[in-house]
């Protein structure tokens, strides 16, 4: 996640409206966003949301579900709707990381010759890394530096990335044969890992009459490049009280089986716990839940309910752990309770 | 995501505010500060109540335990009254400890923020309100402005944030109350421990010494040892008890002399009538056989049974039943003494029936003369006959009494001299064995006089505690005992302080032992050969003295015990030795004991002892002791008595 505060944000810093009407301007924005996706996604609210607080809060999703559930359609239909540039990256095993970043070129131009870098994919604000986990590692880790830095190296030269820059990855749990696994530096990365869930069956009515009638919905862009920065600067501003902080500590501590707080679950059946990016990407966002909810300060909930996206990918479960097939998720539940009940 | 300090966050997380700003801040808004407040007033209630009661089980479980040790005693009234008191102080004690306990503005803030939904709203405008106005961000003044707001709208009822509930406890202390109000309701029944009467012991006991004490046991013990009757044995028992209550000082004078009666009443009652009854019908057989003894056979029968020799008549009937067996015994010699025994038989029979006769009348003549007072008035001289009659007639009926008695005594051997008459003529052999029967019954008698020797023996121990017993605490009173203390020391040879003379040789003739009392003279040193016990007893065949007798017991000694050999001529050679007294060498009583058993030949003490008893008792019988010293002797020899230790 990076952390270029915009300077025309800063510049008018003076200007910056009070607390209530910035706040409410953040939720009008957020909600004219989730209203033009829902044109076209149908449900996955949760999924909405938590792209578009891990795209306020500058950092990266991993997407989680089987093909056909709209991941592509969502992060398209987000684009438009942000007026962001998109680019779409199919992970094969094949994929070498220049197809990503770019290449450098001989290029003749008025008689003379020049190497020109020819930019990849990754020079968008949005990045679709598709089922990610067919890549190589050395394509997979090609995506580190811009995820992380915010820019690119190809040879001796740094190119830096506009902001704002979002990778939203998906990888399909089924088909495992074939695939490298995300290493935990990279997983550690992504602010969130949400799992896209299966449509209910009201939701697949509605899929089917948007998708195989002759209506075409419409996305329009209803937020600026500058807006998101605007609001992910304010996000920034929100301040969290020291319970709830603690609160958030104790969740991270609780994840590690030599942690305090943790239950009998965590010292069985995980490997490690989460790093400290963890409780920084909790916190994260919990102020923009708490904005998005019209509140100036988060709280215990906004942890509790951030928690298990922002914490699933970060817990290794040990051999016991996959042995007997236990979900990060089911830990990190018994992991809330547990410090829920201590703070009681 | 870089690291947190690596971003330009224009804001941080507030700094942690210190627990006394958590609890003393300025209270973020009105409304939300009365909610708090209330809040916190609602904890203060809730544990105050849940306190008392979850504390009342244990002060109703104590209350029941001291109302249940007062009902059984174990507790008094009053150290009761103060346990129940102290019970009452346990609910006490938990709704302070639940009212003072504190409860902090953020606790109570989140208490309320769980119960309506907030969303932390005031708790982190309790912690925002902390922090210093000028370290405040916007976000936090718009977050306790939001949370004033929702405050204001919302009814922030502390009863619905924190609703009482009735504690487990509760119910136990309701069954414990139940508990103690039964347990106080029921009167146990308890059990009360009296102190034990002390035995009260006799104001004034009489009190015996203690040599006197351990000669009556003895004499106490060496009866039920020899006792071989069960009469015998009782008595012995009975003295036995008798000594030890005197001697536990368990009886005073009056019971004890009342007791002494009642025993000495009891060893007579009957006794000396069956002695006399069993003595006068042996005579009565020895008259009966001696009416026809014109047979040397049977006149020693006679002689020995007038006599009431029961031994030698039985002797004499086994000497006959020895002839009838070997047929010694003439033709002639069988008749008579069949004779001579149908004759006794007859005789008796002739008795019985005289004196049933005589009753007979004597009680029809009494029944008249009773009829006629009945129907009449008697003259005078009636009366005085009818008096007469009924004292003849008791008389007789004593007789008869007395008859029936021999008869009894002799029951065994007149059926055996029965039977002997009637097998005379037809089986010598079965007559002799009757004449053994009888033989054996006559020793069965001899047996019985043995112990009425017994008894008499104990008879003249009791007659001795008798006399004891007055001069223990009769008229003399303490005088008398110091008396006869010192008399004792001076019988085991002991140094009495004035009034002792040296014993002087005496013998006036061996064998002879005569007492006289001790003169009032200083302590001079023994004189001549042997002193004290050592003179005058004649056995070393010393001389006569020369010199008078002392006035009392020597309190010196010869170191070689014996004394010189007294010359042939029976002249005494008179050698004065002084005695020395320099605090060494055995005491008196050894040195007497020693002489007793070393001194006098080869005599066991015991012995001498014995002799010199017998012989001393011989004097007494005599007469030759006035009565008022006899007592003296006894105890005397009572006193250097041998003991089993030596």
């Amino acid at each position: 996640m990076t952390q270029s505060a915009p300077s025309a944000a800063q510049a008018n810093k003076s200007a910056t409206p009070p607390p209530k009407e910035a706040m409410d301007a953040f939720r009008r924005d957020i909600d004219a966003v989730k209203k033009e996706v829902g044109k076209v996604i149908v449900g996955n609210d949760e999924i909405v949301d938590g792209v578009l607080i891990a795209m306020i809060a500058g950092g990266h999703v991993l997407l989680e579900g089987v093909p056909g559930l709209g991941k592509t359609m969502l992060v398209r239909t987000l684009a438009r709707a942000l007026d962001l540039t998109f680019s779409r990256v199919q992970f094969t095993p094949d994929l070498m990381p220049a197809d990503i970043l770019g290449t450098t070129v001989l290029v003749e131009e008025g008689g003379q010759k020049r190497f020109d870098f020819q930019r990849g994919p990754v020079f968008a604000h949005m990045i679709l890394a598709d089922e990610i986990n067919r890549a190589t590692p050395k394509t997979q880790s090609a995506l580190l530096e811009a995820m992380q830095e915010g820019s690119v190296t190809v040879g001796k030269q740094t190119y830096k990335l506009e902001q704002p820059f979002f990778v939203l990855a998906t990888q399909n749990p089924l088909e495992m044969e074939g695939t490298y696994p995300l290493p935990e530096a990279q997983l550690d990365r992504f602010f969130f890992k949400l799992h896209v869930d299966f449509p209910d069956r009201e939701e697949l009515h509605a899929i089917l009459d948007r998708t195989t009638g002759t209506d075409n919905a419409e996305v329009r862009p209803v937020m600026t490049r500058q807006r998101i920065l605007e609001l992910r600067w304010l996000a920034r501003e929100v301040s969290v009280a020291r319970h709830v902080q603690d609160f958030a500590i104790r969740v991270l501590q609780a994840t590690h089986p030599d942690g305090p707080g943790r239950p009998e679950m965590v010292k069985q059946f995980v490997r490690f716990g989460s790093s400290p990016r963890g409780v920084q990407s909790i916190l994260m966002a919990s102020k923009i839940r708490a904005l998005m909810d019209g509140r100036f300060a988060p709280s215990e909930d906004d942890v509790k309910a951030t928690a298990i996206p922002a914490l699933r990918h970060r817990v290794n479960m040990n051999f016991e752990g996959e042995a007997e097939g236990i979900r990060s998720d089911k830990v990190l539940e018994k992991v809330l309770e547990t410090v829920q009940k201590a703070s009681k | 995501m870089s690291k947190a300090n690596d971003s330009p966050t224009p804001s941080v997380a507030p700094p942690k505010p210190s627990p006394e700003a958590l609890s003393t801040s300025l209270p973020p808004s009105p409304a939300a500060d009365e909610a708090i407040a209330k809040m916190r007033s609602r904890v203060r209630l809730v544990r105050a109540l849940r306190g008392g009661l979850e504390l009342s089980m244990f002060g109703a479980g104590f209350a029941v335990v001291a109302m249940t040790l007062v009902k059984v005693g174990r507790v008094s009234d009053r150290a009761g009254r103060w346990m129940l008191l102290a019970a009452l102080l346990f609910p006490l004690v938990g709704v302070l400890v639940g009212a003072l306990r504190g409860i902090s503005r953020l606790s109570a803030a989140q208490l309320l923020d769980r119960a309506f939904a907030l969303k932390d709203r005031l708790s982190n405008a309790v912690e925002f309100s902390a922090v210093p106005t000028g370290e405040r961000t916007r976000f936090m003044d718009a977050a306790i402005e939001d949370a004033d707001q929702k405050a204001r709208e919302n009814k922030l009822d502390p009863k619905k944030a924190l609703a009482f509930k009735w504690p487990a406890e509760a119910g136990y202390a309701g069954v414990l109350l139940a508990v103690l109000g039964v347990v106080g309701a029921v009167e146990l029944r308890t059990r009360v421990f009296l102190p034990a009467p002390v035995a009260a012991g006799p104001r004034d006991p009489l009190e015996l010494a203690d040599d006197d004490i351990d000669a009556f046991r003895e004499v106490a013990r060496q009866n039920e040892e020899r006792a071989d009757t069960p009469e015998a044995r009782q008595a012995a028992e009975r003295f036995r008890q008798f000594v030890d209550q005197i001697a536990n000082r368990r009886l005073d004078r009056e019971e004890a002399f009342r007791r002494l009666q009642e025993l000495q009443q009891e060893m007579e009652a009957g006794r000396e009538s069956d002695r006399e009854a069993l003595r006068e019908a042996l005579r009565q057989l020895g008259r009966d056989l001696q009416s026809e003894q014109n047979d040397p056979a049977t006149r020693e029968l006679s002689n020995a049974l007038q006599n009431a020799d029961a031994q030698r008549a039985a002797e004499q009937m086994r000497e006959l039943a020895r002839q009838m067996r070997e047929n010694r015994m003439t033709q002639q010699q069988r008749q008579n003494l069949q004779n001579a025994m149908q004759n006794a038989q007859q005789r008796r029979e002739r008795e019985s029936q005289q004196m049933q006769q005589q009753l007979q009348q004597m009680r029809q003549e009494i029944e008249r003369m009773l009829r006629q007072q009945r129907e009449r008035n008697l003259s005078q001289n009636e009366q005085r006959m009818l008096r007469q009659r009924q004292r003849d007639l008791e008389r007789l009926e004593r007789q008869q009494q007395q008859q029936q008695q021999r008869r009894r005594q002799l029951e065994r051997l007149e059926r055996a001299m029965s039977r002997a008459m009637q097998n005379l003529q037809r089986d010598l052999q079965q007559a002799a064995q009757n004449m053994e029967e009888g033989a054996q019954d006559l020793n069965r008698m001899q047996q019985q006089q043995l112990t009425e020797q017994q008894i008499a023996e104990l008879r003249q121990q009791l007659e001795e505690l008798r006399q004891r017993m007055r001069q223990q605490n009769g008229q003399g009173g303490q005088q008398q005992r110091q008396r006869l203390q010192r008399f004792a020391q001076r019988a085991r040879g002991g140094v009495q302080p004035g009034g002792m003379q040296p014993g002087q040789g005496q013998g006036q003739r061996p064998g002879l032992m005569r007492l006289q009392r001790g003169g009032s003279g200083g302590n001079q040193p023994g004189q001549g050969q042997g002193q004290g016990q050592g003179q005058g007893q004649g056995q070393q065949n010393g001389g006569q003295g020369q010199q008078p007798g002392g006035q009392g017991y020597g309190t010196e000694h010869d170191d070689n015990h014996r004394g010189a050999a007294s010359a042939a001529a029976g002249r005494t050679q008179q050698v004065n030795v002084n005695g020395q007294q320099n605090g060494q060498g055995p005491t008196r009583s050894q040195v007497i004991r020693t002489a007793a058993q070393e001194g006098f030949t080869t005599a066991a003490y015991r012995q001498v002892h014995q002799e010199y008893w017998d012989h001393a008792r011989e004097v007494i019988h005599a007469g030759d002791v006035p009565p008022g010293y006899r007592s003296y002797v006894r105890r005397y020899f009572q006193l250097i008595r041998p003991r089993d230790e030596q």
